[in-house]
């Protein structure tokens, strides 16, 4: 089944934000300067959690709904419960689901 | 006019700006506000900088269980009682104020209580023979919480607007250690100016609000909220008075957001936010924002609020962790097809800024 989105009324409030390409080097070299962050990053993907992560231009910031990261803007048209649900055989929560359809695992977040 | 007033009265009060407009719309509606939190959370600061701002006279007092009528109304006029007359000699005292801070307002005596309720009811002030029109807009009363016997609970319902405080957040620590030793310079306001925007709000036309209105205390009590009948009517005064601060003739859905500011209790405050939600999602108010954003979390208010804390950053010298989290916050909130051209600007110059 295709998970479907619309925007959200109401912003989540900010507890990381991701970003990809030129952008994803940025936000990288930032957490590396700064420090103090919970990172993760695979296949040029950086995502960085907390509630002050760095700015860079073009990142997607992300917050949180139970065991699921969301990009603050949109929210999936089913329940969360039910997206839990059927994530929770891929791996560990919490996880992090975007609107183009990727999951990424954020068990891994380590503290850079 | 109003605007400058309340920044004014803001500087160097950190996460106080929504309480000194809470202040100004109250005095605007001619209603009185009652600020509940801890000790130390500047409760009386604000309404020293408001009173100021505003000008005309102000009354302050510190109730406690042994304070005596007469600290607060006045002593009696013993020349007049020697001819068997009682009066009372007001002047200076909260009779003849035009702003009054009350702290511990629920500490007083039943006699000084009793007194205050129709003073603040209905502008008299009652004793013997002293019967006397006050001329008071405004007037504000603080406590740690709200009372809860039933004989308090009479006199804390003559105060429409409820803000409550709590310490400053550890994200802006630094800002309110620089913020409070900084010398804040207040001219004093021209009471006129408050009066004229008052008479506007008593003309303003609720009949396009109103139905909203009535529909949004609908959904409070489906959600169990206690706003009572007399407060709910009132709420008005304070629709009215945020319209005419806006500079609207005609009150309409931007300005229902005052109703939250009316809702008694802090947790019902909190859950009427998110119960009316969709219904104040078209809440803008160009001198309120900060207190509209606290109450409605609308979009309108909420790009306001980004484009004055943007030119803030932006002023010398530039912080660079400060512009980013403007950025951050403008990126989080807004989407580039609904972010306003004002602010989809100020984004680029908050970016050139870093570069």
């Amino acid at each position: 089944m295709k998970l479907t989105w619309r925007k959200r009324s109401q912003p989540l409030k900010v507890e990381g934000c991701l970003a990809e390409g030129a952008a994803g080097q940025e936000l990288r070299r930032k957490l590396l300067e700064r420090g103090g962050l919970q990172a993760v990053g695979c296949d040029g993907i950086v995502v960085a959690l907390g509630e002050e992560p760095p700015w860079v231009d073009g990142a997607v910031f992300l917050g949180r709904k139970g065991k699921l990261y969301l990009p603050t803007l949109w929210e999936p048209e089913l329940p969360i419960s039910w997206i839990v649900a059927g994530l929770t055989k891929l791996g560990e929560p919490p996880w992090l689901l975007l609107p183009d359809g990727r999951v990424l695992g954020m068990s891994e977040a380590w503290v850079l | 006019m109003i605007s400058t007033l309340i920044e004014q009265c803001s500087q160097g009060l950190v996460e106080r700006r929504p309480v000194v407009e809470a202040i100004v719309l109250a005095a605007v509606a001619r209603e009185h506000v009652l600020l509940i939190g801890p000790p130390g959370t500047a409760k009386s600061e604000a309404a020293r900088r408001v009173a100021r701002g505003l000008g005309g006279n102000y009354f302050e007092y510190l109730l406690g269980k042994f304070s005596e009528p007469s600290e607060l109304f006045g002593p009696t006029d013993l020349r007049k009682l020697k001819d068997g007359v009682l009066e009372t000699a007001t002047e200076g005292m909260l009779p003849e104020a035009e702003v009054a801070f009350l702290d511990e307002v629920f500490a007083g005596s039943t006699a000084i209580l009793n007194t205050l309720l129709t003073l603040l009811n209905e502008r008299v002030y009652r004793r013997g023979n002293t019967r006397l029109k006050c001329p008071l807009r405004v007037c504000v009363g603080a406590s740690n919480s709200l009372p809860e016997g039933e004989s308090l609970a009479a006199f804390a319902d003559r105060f429409l607007v409820r803000c409550f405080l709590h310490p400053v957040s550890d994200s802006l620590l630094e800002e309110m250690l620089s913020g409070g030793r900084e010398k804040v310079e207040l001219s004093a306001g021209d009471l006129n100016v408050l009066d004229e925007l008052s008479t506007q709000a008593e003309s303003v036309d609720l009949k396009e609000v109103q139905p909203i209105l009535a529909q949004a205390i609908r959904k409070l009590r489906r959600e169990g909220i206690n706003l009572s009948d007399r407060r709910a009517v009132r709420a008005q005064n304070l629709i009215a008075a945020a319209a005419a601060i806006s500079g609207r003739e005609k009150a309409g859905p931007e300005d229902l957001w005052p109703l939250i500011l009316a809702v008694p209790t802090e947790d019902d405050q909190k859950l009427a936010r998110r119960c009316l939600r969709e219904l104040l999602s078209q809440t803008d108010n160009p001198a309120l924002h900060h207190l509209a954003e606290d109450a409605s979390a609308a979009l309108q208010v909420r790009a306001r609020m980004l484009t004055e804390e943007g030119e803030k950053a932006l002023t010398p010298p530039v912080d660079s962790l400060r512009v980013e989290g403007v950025l951050r916050d403008i990126d989080a909130n807004f989407s580039e097809t609904d972010l306003p051209a004002e602010l989809a600007q100020l984004r680029e110059r908050l970016k050139s800024s870093l570069s």
